[in-house]
């Protein structure tokens, strides 16, 4: 679902159903997780008994309390979506067992994976009504509208030639696919949901928007505009 | 509708910043285990991570992300050691 994980996955998938059954709720409030260094995560959860059991238990309601306290502030999350991640974040990191480095804390690397599940979830439901055409129409930069006209009338000058230049390079040193995404970008809308619009993956939605971005920045560079020539004009 | 004042700032500002150089989101999640304990424990960014660094001051969603990490690193982080 998310091209940074590398290949198409179930949503929030209930493959772990036994995990979730036979564990007690998880509320945060009781059970105290019991330590364990990373190689031992790394044993029980490879393990074939009933230690295994015990670690994605204990795993999985690490995570949901990581997630719980990390998105408590958005309105759109209930228990049930974060137990959903929780257990689709667990899925997730035992496939990915093999690629854990051992430079960090294993929870700390099994949360970041957890917190991008959690977000990849919300970030699809809040664009999936939504069309790449109507976020990226008309998406060309004016530049009376850009220019801050609370400047400075040195400044203001200087904006206004840096966003001409700006908006003929838009207009033609990108292709539409390039513009398409910076658009996108701009407006809001997740690389990964263009991503999923366009048949492509994250990792190469921001290659596409970097290669966009070195276009624009040599075309400006090409016409005296370096980059610190921009930041002093727009105070940056 | 055109872009709007933001969002052309934006654009500059992304333009400005922009490096001939950066990681991608993967390799950004990659190392943002590493990243976001280091910044935890207020070591200096290392020249192994300023890629990382970097990347997140580009890409709006990463940094969404790290900093959501950050906030669930602290909340599991009065728990025992793991």
């Amino acid at each position: 679902m998310n091209g940074c994980f590398g290949k198409i996955e179930p949503r929030m998938s209930k493959t772990l159903d036994r995990t979730a059954q036979s564990s007690s709720p998880i509320d945060g409030s009781a059970q105290r997780r019991k330590a364990r260094s990373n190689s031992a995560w790394l044993d029980d959860l490879r393990s074939t008994d009933e230690r295994q059991q015990q670690a994605l238990d204990d795993l999985r309601r690490l995570l949901f309390r990581g997630l719980a306290a990390s998105f408590r502030s958005d309105r759109r999350i209930d228990d049930s979506f974060l137990e959903d991640a929780a257990q689709d974040a667990l899925l997730r990191i035992l496939e990915r067992l093999d690629s854990f480095r051992g430079d960090s804390q294993f929870s700390t690397w099994a949360m970041s994976i957890a917190v991008r599940t959690a977000i990849s979830e919300l970030r699809r439901r809040r664009w999936r009504d939504v069309s790449l055409d109507q976020v990226t129409s008309d998406g060309a930069l004016d530049p009376d509208r850009a220019v801050d006209d609370r400047a400075d009338a040195a400044r203001t000058s200087e904006q206004r030639a840096i966003l001409q230049a700006l908006s003929k390079l838009i207009a033609t040193a990108l292709s539409d696919r390039q513009r398409d995404a910076i658009v996108g970008e701009l407006r809001g809308m997740p690389s990964a949901e263009v991503a999923r619009r366009t048949g492509s993956n994250r990792n190469a939605i921001y290659k596409l928007t970097h290669d966009a971005r070195k276009r624009l920045r040599h075309g400006l560079e090409q016409q005296g505009f370096a980059a610190d020539a921009i930041r002093s004009a727009f105070g940056a | 509708m055109a872009l709007t004042q933001q969002q052309a700032r934006s654009l500059v500002d992304l333009i400005a910043a922009t490096r001939d150089e950066e990681i991608d989101c993967g390799t950004c999640l990659s190392e943002l285990a590493v990243f976001a304990e280091q910044h935890i424990e207020g070591k200096p960014v290392d020249q192994a991570r300023e890629a990382v660094r970097a990347h997140l001051a580009i890409c709006g969603e990463c940094d969404e992300e790290f900093e959501h990490l950050l906030a669930a690193i602290e909340a599991i982080s009065d728990q025992p050691a793991s």
